[in-house]
């Protein structure tokens, strides 16, 4: 009887649980907050109405700018452990009414780390396939056609040369060659992820720096940089100095 | 004993069970959740989201079917919203602009109503926000279905058929326009285009001939001469296998070069946004069935697909606000002050056109499921 009875309490308990949501065990894990900040000379980047000087004087505005954040990866040098996010695909873009581009990353290992790792672009695993994983979806306007993959990094507006009338600016890049690894070592302080605790990372993204440094950008000669030689030195811009921590805080 | 524990057992098993069910004994049955997902194919993507507030049930798709072919809705019961979309032109109509009911012709085109769900601006100038939105706006506009949503309900209200209906699709007899807008809304959402030839193409079941093949490719390649790539440049605004805009706010909305800065008779999305850079953009709508919509453009301005062709081929008008994607696109090298061509070959425009002609869907212009339900 009692073992009866006993068989019947671990029944209905068991019932009643999956009556609950799906508890999710905190476990050893904690999230990563990532606010990115889309600047242009140091300031929030301006859709439309601003006017930006490059390196060489061209003036330009910006209409649209997204890029995809890929393969995140949380690493710490000295002690040799890291964390990889599954499925790591995010479309950030620069929002109709805020500079700041909010992205948060559950389920992060525990731990104390002194470097973020990220792509720009879509690795050659995903990059020609049909897989919607993460932000990888065809109607987010960032697929060429199934042949060609995924733009990496799009960036459209005017170019208003001097005494000429006014051109587009377009800049889509992509392509497997094209596909870039950014590391930023944490400077003053670690990244630690606490166990059910959020940690914040204010990642900046400076787009004055897609066009200098290597390679200076002539809009005059480059206004469209598609499937041209030149996407790569524009990727080669962009991986160097586009993006910087500016402060890590929980 | 045994017997009892037996009972015991199954009493106490089933208080368990129904305890996760609501509690709603004995009341009217609750409307049936419409697996709409299970419709639709995988590659449309699933950056679609449909309102909490409004969850598709097979008797709100079905009020929502009877309300779109409802005329009623209209100040004179003359029209409904199936007058001026028609399923057989895959819910659009053959006028260059479409009467109201009080003779007066409307100032834009009326726009094809598929694969909406991947939708977020409605209107060719983006002035709705959702579906629900939309559907109450032509009932009101004078020179459309002229009627205030008041009048609507009531003439709803007393009908015979309506009030019982509203009850099994919301639970309740009494009609506001807030569910006539719901109803409509689940009815549009269930509008899925998916069985052209191209989509039997994309599901490997068609073979495409060679000529449609060459349209594909030209239809989605923005062009490069100086990489000596060929392109026809539709899919830089009609996006992906949807063939639709951008859904990320206003971002498929763009100037296509119908007009120079000076003859602008429309200023489309300026009028919502009330910014200068967005003069003259429109929506960039779906090509899905596209050879049914005729005429063409937010004005209907071009009466054939040869025409629309022609124009982004040959007759691109500059602008301030023109896209730059148009701006920037030749399959030549051009010069600065160059006039804006594709320079596309008759063979080309040909082939676009023959891949144009893959989006229609004769299965979805003769569904019985979006059909006039009163005839």
């Amino acid at each position: 009887m009692n073992k009866y009875i006993s068989g019947l309490i671990i029944f209905s308990v068991l019932l009643f649980s999956s009556c609950e949501k799906d508890n999710n065990e905190p476990g050893e894990t904690g999230s990563l907050k990532l606010i990115i900040s889309n600047l242009n000379g140091g300031v929030p980047l301006e859709l439309n109405d601003k006017e930006y000087t490059n390196e060489m004087g061209n003036k330009y505005t910006v209409a649209e700018f997204k890029f995809y954040l890929s393969n995140l990866k949380l690493r710490n040098k000295s002690n040799g452990k890291f964390y990889i996010e599954p499925e790591s695909y995010h479309l950030v873009r620069r929002l109709p009414d805020t500079h700041l581009f909010e992205l948060t990353i559950e389920n992060v290992d525990i731990g104390e780390f002194d470097e973020l790792e990220f792509a720009v672009g879509v690795d050659n695993s995903k990059n020609y396939s049909l897989d919607n994983v993460g932000d990888l979806d065809p109607t987010n306007n960032m697929a060429w056609d199934w042949n060609s993959g995924y733009k990496f990094l799009l960036l459209e507006g005017q170019f208003l040369p001097k005494n000429e009338e006014q051109k587009g600016l377009v800049f889509h890049i992509g392509s497997d060659a094209n596909y870039r690894k950014i590391l930023l070592p944490s400077t003053s302080e670690n990244i630690i992820i606490k166990e059910s605790q959020a940690t914040t990372i204010n990642l900046e993204v400076e787009v004055s720096e897609i066009f200098k440094d290597p390679t200076t950008i002539d809009f005059k000669e480059n206004n469209v940089v598609m499937f041209d030689a030149i996407s790569n030195k524009v990727a080669d811009n962009y991986a160097k100095n586009m993006f910087s921590l500016s402060g890590i805080s929980k | 004993m045994k017997f009892l524990k037996y009972i015991l057992f199954l009493s106490f098993f089933s208080f368990v069970f129904f305890s996760c069910e609501e509690e709603n004994p004995e009341v009217d049955p609750k409307p049936v959740f419409y697996d709409l997902e299970s419709e639709l194919p995988f590659y449309f993507g699933k950056n679609y989201e449909i309102p909490e507030d409004n969850p598709m049930t097979v008797q709100g798709v079905e009020l929502g079917r009877m309300l779109f072919y409802e005329k009623k809705l209209s100040g004179n019961n003359t029209q409904a919203c199936a007058s001026c979309h028609q399923q057989k032109n895959a819910f659009s109509d053959s006028n260059r602009f479409s009467e109201g009911i009080d003779g007066i012709e409307g100032k834009r085109n009326s726009m094809s109503i598929a694969n909406l769900l991947w939708n977020q601006k409605f209107f060719w100038d983006g002035r709705a926000n959702s579906l629900e939105e939309q559907a109450l706006i032509p009932i009101q506009d004078p020179i459309e279905m002229h009627q205030s949503l008041d009048e609507v309900v009531a003439k709803l209200q007393s009908s015979d058929i309506y009030p019982s209906k509203f009850k099994a699709a919301f639970e309740s007899e009494i009609i506001t326009a807030e569910n006539i807008a719901k109803a409509i809304a689940q009815f549009e959402r269930t509008l899925i285009s998916s069985n052209s030839k191209y989509d039997l193409y994309l599901k490997g079941e068609y073979d495409l001939t060679p000529q449609e093949q060459l349209g594909l490719d030209l239809f989605f390649t923005h062009p490069v001469p100086q990489a000596g790539l060929r392109g026809g440049n539709c899919g830089d605004c009609h996006t992906n296998v949807l063939t639709s805009g951008d859904l990320n706010e206003f971002d498929g909305f763009h100037n296509n070069g119908l007009d120079e800065d000076n003859s602008m008779q429309d200023k489309g999305l300026c009028n919502v946004t009330e910014k200068d850079f967005d003069q003259a953009k429109f929506k960039a709508p779906t090509l899905r069935n596209i050879a049914l919509t005729a005429p063409y453009m937010h004005d209907g301005r071009f009466n054939s697909l040869e025409e629309v062709l022609d124009h982004y081929d040959l007759h691109i008008k500059k602008s301030t606000t023109l896209d730059p994607l148009i701006r920037e696109a030749s399959n030549e090298l051009t010069l600065p002050e160059d006039p804006i061509k594709l320079f596309l070959t008759n063979e080309e425009k040909a082939a676009i056109k023959a891949f144009l002609h893959l989006l229609t869907d004769d299965q979805f212009i003769n569904d019985p499921r979006f059909s006039d339900p009163f005839k």
